[in-house]
């Protein structure tokens, strides 16, 4: 209960000081708390459950295209679109997580790999479902009583959304089902002695993450107004991978935020955008090579230390 | 007859990638997602030899020592930066190689394909028994062929062959033994990134040369890997052959852009219902 109040207010807070900032920073805040989600997405994937995902920008893919397509092509209002296209995302994250349990971590990541091209073939082929392979287009929305959707309107809309998917994801891994996934990654088969059923567990841990991407790839579609093929490829996932990397392990809320900060966030606005390769390449490396644990484990750490040595120093 | 050479001939292409993942796999238990990536330094490797010496014997030298290179940097970045970390963080690093190599080659060229010449004969076409064959098609499956014959060679006569398969088998034992594990891994890398560099100098006519070259043909040769059963050469081999044949019949019958599709559907299948692959022995590891 706690941790939802909390949430909330920095929800708040933080949609606030998104509709103050210029309407670019505006623009980016709403971009990050996208990108926030889709690698929240993937954290709750493999440093909870333990499983190794280049899946995501194809549920981004699942999200920006079905919410585009029940709203144009089915003329579906919006709240009947949003909730029909996230149980696209659960059942299809629950699909794969279905297929994961047979596989190791090594194919399961080549199987991810191979749906996102298969995903980019539909999105290319799927005649009018995906606008003869140019993409779709957002039509103009009304929500109830509010008026139509103002870029201002959907920004803060992305911040205050990935601020309670954070915050769930935060009661999520405190729950029985997120012990239940943490006790997989550690020792599968300890897991099961212990009574955890693997294959509904690592379904569950699928879907939810699917769902999770697919509400990333529904906020994309409206906050760039278009969805097309060039999206949702693997380079996205990988991006999404080195955030997750970089941001850091243990599914700590703070990695999710930090590595989009830092490699999203930071290059777009110092305008770095055609080294953006070498900088996820460079920085997944070092990552892996000096701090295991991420930017998150570090900053633990760091303050750790920095906290005993002024006790030492205070003592003296 | 024609689209039954062409089919063999995109599979020799395959089957050269898969044989490294499968070089690699067999020494150290990993996917190299980057195995794409060695392809495209050596198609550029060979588009940079092209422009100062026509010889064919020296643009191919140039590419396979580019891709056994870039091979022996990522056995020092995967073995020796990243020494000790889990599995699946091993793979992530060749994620991140991936990336390096395309985002590199994204700042010193461009997006543009480079249009590379054909290696050893210009493009033209013979006629044999009736039917138009290109004889680029047929130089690659000879290459193949070639690279088969001395892989199976040095494996079967060469002592560091044998120390090779004896480090897939047991890296313990064969410390053990007194072979130099390490060297052998590396052996494994630099062998698998020439072969992906020859692939790159044989497919670069066809499809150009570009960052992202590589991609494209790294889910089809792991596929062909996965059907050989990820630790044999020889199913390496018919591995990539069945996928050549695969995706242009699926082509012809089904139609263009679906063969990613077949492809993938091969993938789950084998995957699934059979994980050791044709030829793959099932005991090294869960897959």
């Amino acid at each position: 209960m706690r941790i939802i109040l909390i949430g909330l207010a920095v929800a708040a807070v933080a949609s606030g000081v998104s509709a103050i900032i210029p309407p670019y920073t505006g623009f980016l805040t709403a971009q990050l708390a996208v990108i926030v989600i889709a690698v929240a997405s993937l954290n709750l994937l493999g440093n909870v459950a333990g499983m190794l995902s280049l899946a995501s920008a194809a549920f981004m893919g699942l999200g920006g295209y079905g919410v585009l397509i029940f709203l144009t092509i089915y003329g579906l209002p919006l709240i009947v679109s949003i909730p029909l296209t996230l149980i696209i995302g659960f059942v299809f994250g629950w699909i794969m997580g279905l297929i994961a349990v047979r596989l190791s971590g090594i194919s399961l990541a080549i199987v991810t790999f191979g749906f996102v091209q298969v995903f980019q073939v539909f999105v290319k082929q799927g005649g009018a479902f995906s606008g003869d392979g140019y993409g779709l287009i957002l039509p103009p929305v009304e929500i109830l009583g509010i008026g139509p959707l103002t870029p201002r309107i959907i920004s803060l809309t992305c911040v205050f959304t990935a601020a309670m998917v954070l915050v769930f994801t935060l009661a999520l891994t405190r729950s029985r089902i997120g012990r239940a996934w943490f006790a997989i990654k550690e020792n599968p088969i300890a897991a099961e002695m212990q009574g955890v059923n693997l294959l509904s567990m690592r379904a569950k841990a699928f879907a939810t993450s699917g769902a999770m991407a697919s509400l990333a790839g529904i906020l994309q579609a409206f906050l760039l107004g278009i969805t097309n093929p060039s999206l949702y490829t693997v380079d996205a996932s990988i991006s999404h991978l080195s955030m997750m990397v970089v941001g850091g392990s243990s599914g700590s809320v703070a990695g999710s935020v930090l590595g989009p900060v830092v490699l999203y966030f930071l290059p777009e606005f110092f305008h770095l955008g055609s080294y953006r390769e070498i900088l996820y390449g460079g920085a997944l490396l070092l990552t892996l090579a000096l701090a295991p644990q991420g930017l998150a484990g570090a900053s633990k750490y760091l303050g750790r230390y920095l906290v005993s040595t002024s006790r030492n120093w205070m003592r003296r | 007859m024609t689209n039954l050479i062409g089919a063999l001939a995109l599979g020799s292409v395959y089957s050269l990638i898969a044989i490294g993942v499968v070089l690699v796999y067999r020494t150290t238990g990993l996917i190299n997602f980057a195995q794409g990536e060695l392809v495209a330094i050596g198609a550029y490797a060979y588009i940079f030899a092209c422009s100062w010496s026509g010889s064919p014997i020296i643009t191919l030298g140039v590419a396979i020592i580019a891709g056994a290179a870039a091979g022996g940097i990522f056995f020092v970045v995967v073995h020796m930066l990243l020494r000790g970390r889990e599995e699946l963080r091993l793979v992530v690093g060749t994620i991140a190689l991936l990336t390096l190599v395309q985002g590199g080659a994204r700042l010193l060229a461009t997006d543009r394909p480079y249009r590379a010449p054909t290696w050893l004969f210009p493009d033209r076409t013979i006629t044999f028994a009736g039917a138009v064959l290109p004889l680029n098609s047929l130089v690659i499956i000879t290459v193949l062929g070639v690279a088969v014959i001395a892989l199976f060679l040095w494996f079967s006569t060469t002592i560091a062959g044998k120390a090779m398969s004896a480090v897939a088998e047991d890296p313990l034992r064969s410390a053990l033994a007194g072979i130099p594990v390490r060297t052998m891994l590396l052996l494994s890398w630099t062998g698998a990134g020439a072969l992906a560099a020859i692939a790159g100098v044989l497919i670069s006519p066809i499809t150009g040369v570009f960052p992202v070259m590589g991609a494209q043909l790294f889910l089809a040769a792991v596929v062909a890997a996965v059907i050989g059963g990820l630790d044999s050469v020889f199913g390496a081999l018919i591995g990539g052959l069945i996928v050549g044949l695969i995706q242009t019949y699926a082509v012809i019958w089904v139609g263009g852009d679906l063969r990613d599709v077949v492809v993938f559907g091969l993938l789950l299948a084998f995957l699934l219902v059979r994980p050791s692959g044709l030829f793959g022995s099932g005991r090294l590891r869960r897959v």
